[in-house]
Parts: C-alpha cells; sequence; structure tokens
C-alpha cells in the first residue's frame, strides 16, 4: 500500500524552541503525525489557527526544519528522520494572493524564471509554455506582461497556482489559497483546484479552517488538534458521522444558512498554549463528554468500525454512530429539536 | 418586530465619494436602511461593496480623503447633520457601540482591559469606581470571558484574539447602548471561537433588545444573528428582506449568485457555482445595474441607466429589473 | 484547456496602448513620477544645478580660486568680487563654486562604497541569519558605539589629512546604517510568500538573494542614501572648520566657513557665502531623498 503513496508523512515532529523564563523550551507544533496522500487524491487537513496544519504543510515542502520523522515522496517511507528533496516535485500555493507574487516581475518573468532555471522546457518553447500555463488556470496570456499590482486577488492566486503548475509538480500543498478571497472568487479558485486534478492527475494537500471549503473539495479529511490528527476519514463519513468530539464540534460551530442552530453543542473554550499540553488526550479540556479516564491515557488512532476501516479516530469513547442518528438528550443538556 | 413612534436609525439615500488621485469615486450609491429598536439588521457584501463606509458613516467615522456627498442619517429622529459635533459624540458614545473586526485596533494596548470596560459604563457614572468594577466583572462573565477577576488587570495583547473580541463586546454592552454596529468582528476568528461569539451576540440581543446592524462577508455569519439581512454590492443595496425568505427565494441575480457560490457543509461534496468576473474596481461602476457585467440574466435594460428600487410584498425590496420571483408580486401589482 | 476563461480576466486586460516595452515603460513611468511628484523634481533640479555649477566652475569663476592678492585682501562685496575677498585677497564666489567640486565629489564617492558594503552585508547576514546575523551587530554595534566624529578624527590624524582619509573615515563608519536597513527589510522580505515560494523551488540561494529579494529592499539603501550624502557634505565641512579636511589652500565650503568666521563681525559674507552653499546642496539632496521615498511607497 506504502508504495503507491506520492506522499508519505510518518512520525512527523516539528519543534520550535521558546523562550519562557530564560529557559529555552521547545514546543512540538507537530507532534506525530502520519500522512498518505496517493496520486491523484486531495486530502484536506482542518484545524483551528495554531493546531499546526500549516507547519505540515510547511514541513512536507521543506520550509521548516523536521525534528523526527520521515517524509518521503514517491518511495517507501525511509527510517531515518532526512527529509528526501522532491525535486519539484511538491509546490506550494500560500495564502495570501497578495505576497506571493514578487511585485517587481511581471508574470511573464516569474513564470520563465521557473521553466528556465529548472529546464522545464527547452528554451525557444519557453513563452509558449507560459501562454499554455496561463490557460491552464484560466487567465488570458495577455496578462503575462502585467505586474502583480495590476491583478486583482483572485487573479494573482491563479498565477500563483500557474507558476507553481510551472515546475510540472505531481503534488500541491495549498495552504489556506482561498481564505483571503471574495465568496465568488473563492469558488472558481476551489473549482480550480478539482479541475487541475482531474485534468493533471495532482495530488493536493489542501489546508483551511473553513471545513465548508473541505467538504465540498476534497477525497479524505483529516482533523488537526495540537499537533496531532484526532481523526482522518473519507470526507461524506467524516461530514456525515464524526466519531471524535471535536470534529462534531467543529462541524457544529461552521455557520449554516436559517437561523435554525446546530443541535450540539459548539466546543467551549480556546486551545490551550502548547506549552501546557494536558496529559492524556489533549482535548480532554474542552470536551463535553470527558470522562476520568481521558486525563490518563493518550489515545492512538484507531480504526473506527471494522479494523481495517480507513476512518481511523484517536479517541477513547468515540461517538457511536448509532447515538448519533437516536435521540440526543445526553449530549451535555441541549434542547432536543 | 417592535416599532417606536420614530425609527432607532434611519439612513436616506447615503452617498460616499472615495477622493483619489483621479477625482472623486463613487463607494456608497443611494443606500437607504430603517432600523428599529430590537432590529437586527445585517448588511452582507463583498470588499469593496461599500458595506464598511456605510456604517462608518453612521459613527462620522469616514477614514481620511473619505467624504459624504449627500443622504441624511437619522438617529432617533435627529439628522445628524444638524448635530453639533459634541452633541454627535455624546450620542455616539450613548446610543451607539461598534464592535471593530480587530480588537486590539479599538483596546488601548497600555491599558489594562478591565479600566477600559470602566470607562464604558458611561451611564452609570454616580457609582462608585468600586461598584463600577464590580460591575465591568459581571459583564465580562457573562461575555464568557472565563476567570473575570484575573483578566480584568490584563493587557490587550496578553489576552486571545477571542477573548478580546469578547472584552470589545463588553465594553460595546457597558454603555448600554440602544444600538450596536458590528463590522466583521469574527472575520478573524476561528469558527469554533466566532461561533461562540455568534451565539453570545444574538443572545444578548434577545436578552437586552440591543438593535444590532451587523456587516459582515459571510451569508452564513449573517443568518445566524440578523433576523433581516441587506445585500451590497458595487455600493448599492441590492435586495432586502427577512433572512430566511431571502435565501430560501432570492430576489436578485447577484443574491442567487452568491448562495451558489457558497460552499456549504450540509450540501456534502459539490462542484460550486461561481459567478464568474469580479466585482467592479472603484470608480469602474457601469451607469447601469453594477452587476450587469457578471449577471447571467442581463439585458440591455439593465446597462442603460440607474436601476430603481421595487419594494415587495413580506417586507422584501430588490434592485432588480427582471426579480428572479414567481411567488412575490411587486406591491403596486397587488393593488 | 477547460478552465472557462473568466471575465475577470478579461475586464482587467492592460489595454494595449499602455503597455510598453520594459525601459520605454519604466522612463515614461519616471516621467509620471515627478509629474506626480513636485518633492522629486524640485530635488532633482537643485542637485542638478549644484552639480553643474562644480562641473561648469572654469566658466562659471570669474578668478582663480587660489590667487592671493593681498592688496585687496577683505575688500567688501563689488562689481568684481561679487562676494568680496577673503583675508588672502582670493574671490569669494570663485572658491564657493570651485569648492563644489571637492565637496559633491568626495561625498558622493564617500557614499558608493559604504552603499555597496552595507546594502551587500545587509542583504546576507539578513538572508542567512542566525550566528552571523548576531556577529556582523555585534561588530556595527561597536563602530556605532563610537561617536562618529572623534572615530573620524582619530582617523584622520592617523592617515594624515586629505581627501583620501575623509573617504576611508566616512566609509568604514557609515556602511553601519545601511547594513541596519538592508537587513532588516530582507529579515521581513524572507517569509514573504513569494520568497517562500522560490525556496520551495530549489532555486539557488544567489538567484534569491539578487532576482527575488535585492530589487524589493534596494529602494530604501538608495532614499537613505541622497540624506547620507548631506551628512557627508557636513562631515567634510566639519573637518575642514577644524583643519583636517582638504589641506589648503584648495577651497572647501567647510575651511572657508572656519576661515571666515573670525571676520564675521566685518565681512560676514566670508562665512555666510559657503554656508548658503551647504545648505542649499543639502535641501535639494533631502528633497530628492523624501521625493524618492514617496515614489516608491506607492508602488510598495
Amino acid at each position: 500500500m506504502t508504495s503507491t503513496m506520492l506522499l508519505d508523512v510518518s512520525g512527523l515532529r516539528v519543534a520550535f524552541p521558546v523562550r519562557q523564563g530564560g529557559h529555552e523550551h521547545a514546543f512540538y507544533a507537530v507532534d506525530g503525525v502520519d500522512l498518505r496522500v496517493a496520486p491523484g487524491e486531495i486530502v484536506g487537513l482542518v484545524g483551528e489557527s495554531g493546531s499546526g496544519k500549516s507547519t505540515i504543510a510547511r514541513a512536507v515542502v521543506g520550509l521548516c526544519a523536521v525534528e523526527s520523522g520521515a517524509i518521503a515522496y514517491g518511495t517507501p517511507a525511509s527510517s531515518t528522520p532526512r527529509v528526501h528533496r522532491a525535486g519539484g516535485a511538491v509546490q506550494m500555493v500560500f495564502q495570501d494572493p497578495y505576497s506571493s507574487l514578487n511585485p517587481r516581475m511581471t508574470i511573464r518573468q516569474q513564470l520563465s524564471e521557473v521553466l528556465r532555471v529548472h529546464r522545464v522546457v527547452p528554451k525557444e518553447s519557453i513563452l509558449e509554455r507560459c501562454e499554455f500555463l496561463m490557460r491552464q488556470v484560466g487567465l488570458p496570456p495577455q496578462l503575462l506582461h502585467a505586474r502583480p499590482s495590476q491583478m486583482s486577488g483572485g487573479q494573482r492566486q491563479r498565477v500563483a497556482i500557474a507558476r507553481a503548475l510551472a515546475f510540472e509538480p505531481r503534488l500541491l500543498v495549498a495552504d489556506e489559497p482561498v481564505s483571503a478571497l471574495d465568496v465568488s472568487v473563492q469558488a472558481e479558485i476551489v473549482n480550480l483546484f478539482a479541475d487541475l486534478r482531474d485534468r493533471l492527475g495532482l495530488s493536493i494537500v489542501f489546508i483551511a479552517h473553513d471545513l465548508s471549503v473541505v467538504s465540498g473539495l476534497c477525497d479524505r479529511v483529516a482533523v488537526i488538534y495540537m499537533g496531532r490528527i484526532v481523526e482522518q476519514a473519507p470526507t461524506a463519513d467524516l461530514f456525515g458521522h464524526p466519531r471524535h468530539p471535536y470534529t462534531r464540534g467543529l462541524l457544529a460551530a461552521v455557520p449554516r444558512m436559517g437561523r435554525a442552530r446546530a443541535e450540539y453543542p459548539s466546543i467551549v473554550g480556546e486551545m490551550p498554549s502548547a506549552l501546557h499540553t494536558p496529559s492524556g488526550c489533549r482535548f480532554r479540556t474542552r470536551c463535553p463528554h470527558v470522562q476520568e479516564l481521558c486525563s490518563d491515557i493518550d489515545p492512538a488512532l484507531k480504526p473506527a468500525n471494522a479494523p481495517l476501516d480507513v476512518h481511523v479516530t484517536a479517541c477513547l469513547f468515540p461517538i457511536d454512530t448509532v447515538e448519533v442518528a437516536g435521540p440526543r438528550q445526553k449530549l451535555g443538556g441541549t434542547a432536543p429539536q | 418586530m417592535t416599532t417606536h413612534k420614530a425609527p432607532l436609525l434611519e439612513i436616506d439615500a447615503l452617498t460616499i465619494d472615495v477622493m483619489t488621485a483621479h477625482g472623486p469615486r463613487r463607494a456608497v450609491d443611494g443606500v437607504s436602511l430603517v432600523l428599529h429598536g430590537g432590529d437586527t439588521l445585517g448588511i452582507v457584501g463583498e470588499s469593496g461593496s461599500g458595506k464598511s463606509l456605510t456604517l462608518r458613516a453612521i459613527m462620522g467615522l469616514l477614514p481620511k480623503g473619505v467624504i459624504q456627498t449627500s443622504g441624511r442619517i437619522v438617529l432617533r429622529g435627529v439628522d445628524v447633520a444638524t448635530m453639533t459635533r459634541r452633541q454627535r459624540r455624546a450620542v455616539c458614545g450613548k446610543d451607539i457601540a461598534m464592535v471593530f473586526q480587530d480588537p486590539m485596533s479599538s483596546l488601548n494596548p497600555v491599558m489594562r482591559v478591565g479600566p477600559q470596560i470602566v470607562d464604558g459604563l458611561t451611564a452609570r457614572r454616580h457609582l462608585s469606581y468600586r461598584d463600577r468594577r464590580t460591575r465591568a466583572i459581571e459583564l465580562m462573565s457573562r461575555m464568557g470571558i472565563p476567570d473575570p477577576d484575573r483578566r480584568f488587570h490584563a493587557f490587550p495583547h496578553q489576552l486571545s484574539g477571542g477573548i478580546r473580541q469578547r472584552v470589545m463586546i463588553a465594553s460595546a454592552m457597558a454603555c448600554e447602548a440602544a444600538l450596536m454596529l458590528c463590522d466583521e468582528p469574527t472575520t478573524a476568528l476561528d469558527v469554533t471561537i466566532q461561533d461562540q461569539i455568534l451565539r453570545l451576540l444574538a443572545e444578548l440581543c434577545e436578552q437586552s433588545g440591543t438593535s444590532l446592524l451587523y456587516v459582515t462577508h459571510d451569508l452564513a455569519v449573517a443568518s445566524q444573528v440578523c433576523a433581516s439581512i441587506n445585500v451590497m454590492y458595487g455600493g448599492q443595496l441590492m435586495e432586502s428582506g427577512p433572512v430566511a425568505d431571502v435565501f430560501r427565494s432570492p430576489l436578485h441575480p447577484y443574491t442567487l449568485g452568491l448562495l451558489g457560490a457558497m460552499p456549504r457543509v450540509e450540501h456534502g461534496k459539490r462542484r460550486l457555482v461561481p459567478i464568474g468576473g469580479a466585482a467592479p474596481a472603484l470608480g469602474e461602476l457601469p451607469a447601469g445595474c453594477p452587476f450587469a457585467p457578471r449577471c447571467i440574466l442581463a439585458e440591455e435594460a439593465c446597462e442603460r441607466g440607474r436601476i430603481d428600487w421595487r419594494d415587495m410584498t413580506d417586507g422584501r425590496g430588490v434592485r432588480c429589473v427582471r426579480p428572479l420571483t414567481d411567488a412575490i408580486a411587486p406591491v403596486e401589482d397587488q393593488r | 484547456m477547460g478552465v472557462r476563461t473568466s471575465i475577470a480576466a478579461r475586464g482587467k486586460l492592460l489595454s494595449p496602448g499602455r503597455r510598453r516595452s520594459g525601459a520605454a515603460a519604466r522612463f515614461w513611468g519616471a516621467g509620471r513620477a515627478v509629474r506626480a511628484n513636485p518633492t522629486l523634481f524640485a530635488g532633482v533640479i537643485i542637485v542638478c544645478l549644484t552639480i553643474a555649477v562644480a562641473v561648469l566652475a572654469p566658466i562659471l569663476a570669474p578668478f582663480d580660486p587660489i590667487d592671493q592678492d593681498l592688496t585687496h585682501a577683505l575688500a567688501g562685496p563689488s562689481g568684481s568680487h561679487w562676494l568680496g575677498t577673503d583675508s588672502l585677497g582670493r574671490d569669494v564666489f570663485s572658491r564657493i563654486v570651485w569648492a563644489s567640486r571637492i565637496d559633491l565629489a568626495v561625498a558622493f564617492a564617500s557614499v558608493v562604497a559604504p552603499f555597496v558594503v552595507g546594502t551587500a552585508v545587509g542583504l546576507v547576514v539578513g538572508y542567512v541569519g542566525g550566528r552571523l546575523d548576531a556577529i556582523v551587530a555585534r561588530m556595527a554595534d561597536v563602530v556605532v558605539a563610537f561617536p562618529v566624529y572623534v572615530l573620524i578624527i582619530a582617523l584622520v590624524f592617523a592617515l594624515g589629512p586629505g581627501v583620501a582619509s575623509i573617504f576611508i573615515a566616512i566609509a568604514i563608519v557609515s556602511w553601519v546604517p545601511y547594513m541596519r536597513i538592508v537587513r532588516g527589510e530582507t529579515r521581513i522580505l524572507r517569509s514573504r510568500a513569494f520568497v517562500e515560494a522560490a525556496r520551495v523551488g530549489e532555486f539557488s540561494h544567489i538567484r534569491i538573494l539578487l532576482r527575488h529579494i535585492a530589487p524589493n529592499v534596494i529602494s530604501q539603501p538608495i532614499v537613505y542614501a541622497s540624506s547620507d550624502v548631506i551628512r557627508d557634505i557636513l562631515a567634510i565641512a566639519t573637518l575642514g572648520y577644524l583643519g583636517l579636511g582638504v589641506p589648503p589652500p584648495a577651497p572647501e565650503w567647510g575651511a572657508m566657513i572656519a576661515d571666515g568666521q573670525e571676520y564675521f563681525s566685518t565681512d560676514w559674507m566670508l562665512a555666510v557665502g559657503p554656508g548658503v552653499a551647504v545648505v542649499v546642496t543639502g535641501f535639494g539632496l533631502a528633497l530628492v531623498g523624501d521625493g524618492l521615498a514617496r515614489a516608491w511607497r506607492i508602488d510598495r
């Protein structure tokens, strides 16, 4: 199974030094994450800010140092904690379209730089390829002469995607690529990602804090909490039958149309500081179903139902699918519908 | 909906220009709103729609180089243009409170948050500091701020974004204003915290009867706290009506487009329907309907000139040559 | 294909008439910037005039600046000697004109070396960070902790007065601000998404520095340089005043002011004339600095 994976991350830990009271501490922004991405698959990473989802992305593309664990591209994971350079096969799309392009270079200069330096195409067909890339992201080739300051946010984000595509990557890591855009433009970019997967067979790791964006695009979703994956499942399964209380709460917090409130209680409080990681289950301080055992045992990711289930949850008392369908009086004193 | 003799806030044909190097550019174009006591009203629009400027104009907080060129803003029956600066400030301080997107910029960074809330207790000047302090701590705990006694002495930068926004709302509630203006107060927050704040706002408005004018780019957020909604585009009001009706059967193609472009958890995996095109840049507004260049239903009449506002039944209204309606007829046709 | 070309893109297209080749666009861009930027325009005119005076000194100056005529010492302004003569009977106006050559040349020359060194060090240090950054920062602290003039004076004493000494003295001290400005800007840019994208793209560090970071930070040291020239002129004048500058009899503004102050109560023109020259030149350069800062801010 592993050999067919395009990206195989195992046991990833990323530490940042923090100075507190004169002592150097290391806090783990990512603390033991396994993540696999198959060719042509779109995997969503969701979580609150500070959960470590962006750090996972940055580690995957080599923008931050890995403390331990392995990141392998296209080959089975090696056991050494070394990052194998992907040679352009992994590219990144950033959140802010206003800072992801060099303001002093025209679009053509930025695209052809990639093609020239990495010898993607022979010199004489660089312009042709630039125009092809522009069309691929839905921009007219005339815009090649423009500078970023002459373009709208949506157009810039398309150029940023074109620039990433110029490397002919197999995996695109998109870190909140639509959260800075207006709703109507956001939809176009989300659709563009779907199209690129369909036409080029690209794999995409799509990071978002907005669950609704992820729900429409991704094949599989991993929910991140305090540097760990707490639940992972195919999208429909995760959103339809969330088993981790955090996932349930996160879903309940998504604002829905109409005044009808989600009947499940929203998550109380805020994520604890990484310097004060709770013992046992990290979510227990905010969990509506917390029990005594939760502070003693740190739950591992386990298949939800059958032993080989792809739906995995890190919870000692996962929410039973049966209970989800039944009455909800048990859950934290919320009013029945 | 409670009705008083005079509405709490009335905006009539508000027009705002932004001064640029190339002359004045229209940013808000003839916006009219009426808000009665206890109303919760949302203004929804994308960036550049003029929604925030409209809100700022009410407080007299238009940025430099942005000018209200015409229109009236009437507070409790008094036109703010006739007020002196001092009167206006008094009214704004007493009757209106504002919550901004970035609480850090509206809280004093070198002052502990507690005293800032105490300062907001303008209606309780006669009480001793001790009593006002107790009241501020009460307010903080009512806003769901954990450990308010300790947080009272915290500086803004020591608090998380969510708590800071709660402090902002607490100091807004402190002056017991009749109207709370919110400018995207949850946009910078996580969904979980956003949900907590929205629940809090909805609850506060219900309990204390505070009116709410809530500006956001997110239709779903507006639907959580507002009873009725105004959709803005290109500086003009496109549609207004009760939240549920507007979302169930939008009258304006733009509202319909927004709804289609919006990803929704409850829809599962599904391709979104983008509107296509981009919002007009400042000063590039077409002569007719600002949405016409992006509208799939646009016809010649849409581009000819300014489109008139049409009042519809059930408290709804739309600015469209051909509203998307079979069920709802314009008011005049009913007579 | 497949992706629908959006109206957004079409709507934002540049009109063909406004698209020009790189060099032409830059020229027209600069022209427009001057028109929209009267500060820069005024500054450029003043600076060009002072440079013109320096270049045309042999034509403009009616007398030889070092020609002494003791019979006409301390003669007040007259038809032939517009600003009068100094204690050695030399024509003051001619000396001011000729002095612009030395003052401007030394000032501009002593900006170039610190600019190049400071910018290069700042780029590397800001990009690499870590230990190197700390070491260079401490070095800079040591240089800056010294009172500037004391350091220059010490150097001039060690190396002997003369243009070369002034040049070296200024260069050793004034690379620090350039380094600090560029270092700060580079550190900010290093975490900007387009630089991170270049790193993900596995471009060489040299390419990232020169192609992506340098063009985006270079405006800052250039703006600073225009005010630095003023400081250098003042430094030269100050050194001249202290008798550590350009050796006599060569005309130099600072030395002229120093000589003239003795006779201030009777022949005030001796000190005020070169003083005005310093002020006008400095004013022009300050305007250029402000103008450039404004012109580039819009673009950022």
